[in-house]
């Protein structure tokens, strides 16, 4: 390999060695900068210790809000799927789209949370652009939790959710909250096919949260309502297929999806047992049944507690 | 007298600490998954290279990625867009081919796809940009080209910044962005670079 040889000739003094006494090459440029960058940032350390021990509260009040900003991340690995499953052909382009959007802009939130979040206990009204995009169900085409229950036929007993996890998603609660009022199963006879809390995949082996229960049923078979209430939304998505959403008293609501057919209409009252829809296979699924959510303004429950014993 | 480590020990540091961050953040599999789509992104520069006859002197790791040293001046202006392109065409081909296995791996299949097209983003320090340049050098000339891209460059750059921060601030987390908002503003900021066919 060659390497720079320096010409030299006879009359070419040889380099002088460095005298005692002088000094060493002053710092080029970049190198003054980059001291100065750690200068900067050693500063930077000893002022945060500083303050740390001169105002220890607030800056555990600061420590606590940077540490919950820290959790709250985008699953990387789930937008990675969203654009793999667009790419495969396997869901609609749009549709990955909003996944992505609703991945990237609310982490580890349901848009049907946050859409109900804004009605919660403040009541029906959030306003009609609001009541608009509810009956569209545009953004009901966020929601990626129901292609776990559509892998699965309708009947079939799939393994139970662990409800211990400590890692729950966002507003999910999943202790038994006394509701205050009468209720009663939407299918009383049916049994539950898919529960609530994670579950791996069984086609894509990746594990996602189930917001709701699956009741299997056949295909036609009258849905009840859970409790005294008026609807709030009647829509129809690619993924909830055809749905409604009925609110109750004390900011609960109820969510009934993959509907053959919706019997009542949005902004009426309803009683608890009353006929509200029929079972079907709409939206992303494979077989008939009944897809059954219990919100609490902004959060979700385990509704296992209120289909298997209805009082 | 101590002097500063070198910009290329600089360059590798900050890459692995941001991995660290990452990782931190978001986890193994979504950062592995990254790993392997920038392995296949590579491996797509270095054969267009080497079958053009281009001898690759080296690969440095950077905070924005890997960057392979070659003497571009071997390369016609379609030589070294067509090695500067096949980057991202790896990986559409990787995802495509990953499409047609058994149970396909929808994480490495998007990975590929997100770090493909964020390459193609014509920023001067991606492919993109450097395409950009390059196609722009030949239709305008070196001077004009160079002047176009980096305005090009600084523009994609400003987006990128106020993207990262409008995610930060619409969420109140995702700080893992934090690293990549720092290096689109200071690719917005920074000197212009002299670059060009023989860089």
């Amino acid at each position: 390999m060659a390497g720079y040889q320096g010409r030299r000739t006879a009359a070419a003094p040889a380099r002088r060695s460095p005298q005692r006494g002088k000094k060493a090459p002053a710092m080029t440029a970049g190198e003054k900068r980059r001291l100065a960058q750690l200068l900067l940032s050693g500063g930077f350390f000893v002022l945060l210790v500083a303050v740390k021990l001169l105002f220890p509260a607030k800056m555990a009040q600061w420590s606590d809000g940077i540490s919950a900003a820290m959790e709250r991340n985008m699953d990387v690995a789930a937008v990675f799927s969203s654009v793999g499953r667009a790419f495969r052909g396997e869901s609609d382009v749009g549709d990955s789209l909003q996944e992505v959007i609703q991945e990237v802009f609310h982490p580890g939130e349901s848009p049907a949370v946050a859409v109900l979040g804004s009605q919660g206990r403040e009541g029906q009204d959030g306003g009609e652009s609001f009541r608009e995009s509810l009956l569209t169900g545009d953004l009901y085409h966020w929601m990626g939790q129901e292609d776990v229950s559509a892998a699965e036929t309708a009947g079939e007993a799939v393994p139970a959710a662990f409800y211990a996890r400590e890692d729950l998603p966002e507003g999910v609660r999943m202790e038994q909250a006394v509701l205050g009022f009468a209720y009663a199963s939407p299918l009383p006879e049916a049994a539950v096919s898919s529960e609530f809390g994670y579950r791996e995949h069984p086609v894509q082996g990746e594990e996602r949260f189930h917001y709701g229960v699956d009741l299997a049923a056949e295909s036609g078979t009258p849905v009840a309502c859970f409790a005294d209430g008026s609807v709030t939304a009647v829509g129809e998505s690619s993924s909830y297929g055809k749905y409604l959403i009925v609110a109750h008293e004390g900011g609960y609501a109820t969510l009934y999806a993959h509907c053959s057919a919706v019997t009542v209409s949005s902004g009426s009252a309803v009683k608890r047992g009353q006929e509200i829809a029929k079972v079907g296979e709409t939206g992303m699924a494979t077989g008939p049944h009944l897809h059954f959510e219990l919100h609490e303004g902004s959060s979700y429950l385990n509704p296992i507690y209120y289909v298997a014993s209805a009082g | 007298m101590w002097r500063p480590p070198d910009k290329g020990r600089w360059g590798a540091l900050g890459l692995g600490l941001l991995a660290a961050w990452f990782v931190l953040l978001c986890g193994w599999e979504p950062f592995l998954a990254i790993l392997f789509a920038a392995a296949a992104h590579e491996l797509g520069h270095y054969l267009a290279l080497r079958l053009q006859g281009a001898a690759v002197t080296g690969l440095r790791l950077s905070p924005w990625g890997a960057v392979m040293d070659c003497r571009r001046d071997v390369l016609s202006y379609g030589g070294e867009l067509l090695a500067l392109l096949a980057g991202p065409l790896a990986n559409l081909a990787l995802s495509a081919a990953l499409c047609l296995v058994p149970h396909p791996p929808e994480t490495l299949i998007g990975a590929g796809l997100v770090l493909g097209g964020f390459n193609l983003l014509p920023l001067r320090r991606l492919d993109g940009g450097e395409a950009l340049r390059c196609g722009l050098s030949y239709f305008l000339g070196p001077e004009r080209g160079e002047a176009i891209a980096a305005a090009v460059s600084r523009l994609t750059a400003a987006h990128g910044a106020g993207f990262c921060a409008l995610v930060m601030l619409r969420c109140g987390g995702n700080l893992f962005l934090l690293p990549a908002l720092a290096l689109f503003l200071g690719e917005c900021l920074g000197r212009r670079r002299s670059g060009g066919r023989n860089g």
